[in-house]
């Protein structure tokens, strides 16, 4: 029958190879990178750094240590003023230490720098909105969360904060 | 009803699919849904211009194409599984009739947009850091490129690496091939988990071979096969593939006997994703008793040892040793469709989000260690020569519980599962694990549909719980239900052998007196 033609002979001769050749292949690309080595410079070395003084930030911030937050997302966004994540972050850090004023300053400078990044922005406009809750001007605050739904309708936080404000 | 009922189990015991035509004809069905369902509405042709695209994105938030989609899926399953039954009970089918039609499926799945997560443009842009602007993936984030013509596709914008240093190389040496073509890059990432696949699927037909070889072609079916495996994959290109390939190359080294190796071949599995390292301490104990002698132990573990270090140093070296490692300790609070995800939701009503989370890390690292001891003491405790079942009952309870207690629960994480069950053709366990790849499947349903149309109606908690529901009740369910049956049966056993035993004690005393009679009368 034509379906009985191209039947496979047992045992499969080479076939055991196959997976050795792989492993074989991805360690020879593990040597090679070794001995080229990683390609340094002076902009890879601060962004290196930018990114260290990034993730202690966010380390601080899930420990809650507010000054700790704020020293190292402000020395962040000293070395870069674009950086959006650590300006959320110590937008984040001034507003639990009650600096609203200046912590409300640190979002409106991430809606102008983060405007393809609707994640960012998302945040941005929620985290304005707590600012302005906190103040009581809850009309600027619902704005704010709606604007955040808005953006980005996945973002649970700003839903809920946007139900919390229009029950008061 | 009972008669339908009846013919239904007769169809499933003894399915019409003998005959490669028949077998064909399931194929060509499968392969049906693959292009109708995925194939032409996620076209990459069609999407990739656009990124962050989601499977509901594309096909429209309607709950008739949830229906349609959660039928498709059901299907796919079903012809899975009546294929199964039928290798079962024909296994003398053609052998290019049950490997041939997983290509054609790959193929469908390789050319659609990633439906289900955008990993694969992660991947992509976590290998283009190092490889086109020279930055370390596991301190950099794609922020730190925003210019890279990639960038916008890509997902987990603000975080580092969290994989291992050995994905993370071969991501930078796919991502050296792909260049700064999306088309490439993708095509060129979905081969790799493609190619990997296929290596899965060998090396469970080589252990099988050597292991239990009436089975081989069965269980290379049951993972070739399965829909989500092809899904994640080929579709999604997820890289967890990977991992499961260097253990499954471990476990078939094991097999060989060529015990010096497995230790440092599981190691790069653990250094592609961490969550392999639970095979470690059962993999130890499998060595240390498999040697004869101290000296031979000690050259297997400790040898293995070292060459593992010398496996750690070649793929985390570039990267700097300890930021290759900081995933494990650097990763933040996630909950999605867990168990924990549940606590964590309850406790957020009587503590604040930081000591409920803090709670639920405790609950879970309690109850993952439980787990992990007991199973380890009963694989320790099996006694006799080492068994190869046993190694993998032991890396399959494992994973088990290691999904089960996963703060943060994804669908592809199944593979690491699927991977080592399939090696435990017929058994209970087995059965399990291809039951959480079906209802793991269709959690996608709930997260993409169900949460896309009825989002603004159900709290946070409710559709956690739904999720949680659909992926983990069905498999604890037929868990639950066979250790009753199989306890049941021991039982019926025992209890057929204490009636075997007073049948023979019965027949025993009454031979008693005619013996007696008979030595009296002498």
């Amino acid at each position: 029958m034509w379906y009985n033609l191209p039947v496979i002979s047992e045992p499969l001769p080479r076939i055991s190879l196959f997976p050795f050749l792989l492993a074989g292949l991805v360690i020879a690309g593990a040597v090679v990178l070794n001995l080229a080595g990683p390609r340094d410079s002076t902009e890879s070395a601060r962004v290196t750094q930018l990114s260290g003084l990034v993730i202690q930030a966010r380390e601080a911030y899930v420990r809650e240590n507010w000054p700790e937050t704020q020293r190292y997302a402000g020395q962040a966004v000293a070395l870069d003023p674009s950086h959006v994540t650590a300006r959320l972050i110590l937008g984040l850090a001034l507003m639990n230490m009650n600096y609203l004023d200046q912590a409300e300053a640190e979002f409106r400078a991430v809606i102008t720098l983060a405007k393809e990044d609707s994640n960012s922005l998302a945040w941005a406009h929620n985290d304005l909105g707590v600012v302005y809750q906190r103040r009581g001007q809850l009309n600027r605050a619902e704005q704010e969360y709606q604007a955040a739904v808005d953006l980005d309708p996945s973002n649970a936080q700003a839903r809920s904060n946007l139900t919390a404000v229009r029950r008061h | 009803m009972a008669r339908a009922l009846e013919r239904f189990s007769q169809l499933l015991r003894n399915p019409p699919l003998r005959r490669p035509a028949a077998w064909l004809s399931m194929a060509a069905i499968a392969l049906t849904i693959y292009v109708v369902a995925f194939g032409v509405p996620f076209f990459i042709g069609k999407h990739f211009t656009v990124p962050q695209l989601t499977w509901v994105g594309i096909v429209g938030y309607r709950i008739d194409v949830a229906v349609a989609y959660t039928l498709a899926l059901c299907t796919l399953f079903a012809l899975y599984y009546l294929g199964y039954r039928t290798l079962t009970a024909h296994p003398a089918l053609p052998l290019w009739v049950i490997y041939v039609p997983p290509v054609a499926f790959a193929l469908v799945l390789l050319a659609i947009y990633p439906p289900g997560g955008w990993d694969l443009f992660l991947y992509v842009s976590q290998g283009r850091l190092y490889s086109a602007h020279s930055l370390n993936p596991f301190f950099a984030t794609p922020l730190d490129a925003p210019a890279d013509p990639l960038f916008q596709y890509s997902s987990w914008w603000p975080y580092p690496s969290t994989y291992g240093p050995a994905w993370q190389m071969l991501a930078i040496l796919l991502s050296l091939l792909g260049g700064q073509n999306l088309w490439l890059n993708m095509l060129v990432f979905k081969l790799a988990s493609v190619v990997f696949f296929s290596g899965a699927v060998v090396l469970v037909y080589l252990i099988l071979r050597q292991h239990r070889t009436e089975v081989r072609h069965i269980g290379a079916y049951l993972l070739a096969w399965n829909p989500l495996l092809l899904f994640e994959i080929a579709g999604n290109g997820h890289n967890d593939i990977v991992m499961v390939f260097f253990v499954l190359l471990a476990i078939y080294l094991v097999s060989l006997k060529r015990l010096l190796w497995t230790l440092p071949v599981l190691a790069i599995s653990a250094l592609v994703k961490y969550s392999s390292g639970l095979l470690f301490p059962g993999m130890i104990v499998f060595i240390w008793s498999s040697a004869k002698g101290l000296r031979q132990k000690l050259v297997w573990t400790a040898g293995g040892a070292a060459l593992s270090a010398v496996a750690l140093l070649l793929f985390a070296r570039p990267f700097g040793m300890v930021y290759s490692l900081f995933a494990l300790f650097g990763l933040e609070e996630l909950y999605r469709s867990s168990p924990a995800t549940l606590l964590y939701f309850s406790l957020q009503g009587s503590f604040s989000q930081h000591d409920a989370s803090n709670i639920v890390k405790i609950v879970v690292a309690l109850g993952l260690g439980t787990a992990c001891v007991v199973e380890w003491v009963r694989f320790v405790r099996v006694g006799g020569p080492p068994k190869l079942e046993a190694l993998l009952s032991f890396g399959y309870q494992v994973t088990f519980f290691f999904l089960l207690f996963l703060p943060r629960f994804h669908p592809w994480f199944v593979v690491w599962l699927v991977g080592l069950g399939v090696l435990l053709v017929g058994t209970e366990q087995m059965k399990r694990a291809v039951l959480l790849s079906f209802s793991a499947f269709l959690s996608h349903i709930v997260y993409y549909f169900v949460y896309g149309i009825y989002q603004d109606r159900l709290n946070n908690f409710t559709f956690e719980m739904m999720g949680t529901a659909v992926v983990f009740g069905p498999p604890l369910i037929y868990w639950l239900y066979s250790c009753i049956r199989s306890r049941r049966s021991l039982l019926e056993q025992q209890n057929r052998t204490i009636a075997l035993q007073e049948a023979e004690i019965a027949r025993l005393k009454a031979l008693v007196p005619k013996h007696r009679t008979l030595e009296r009368t002498r």
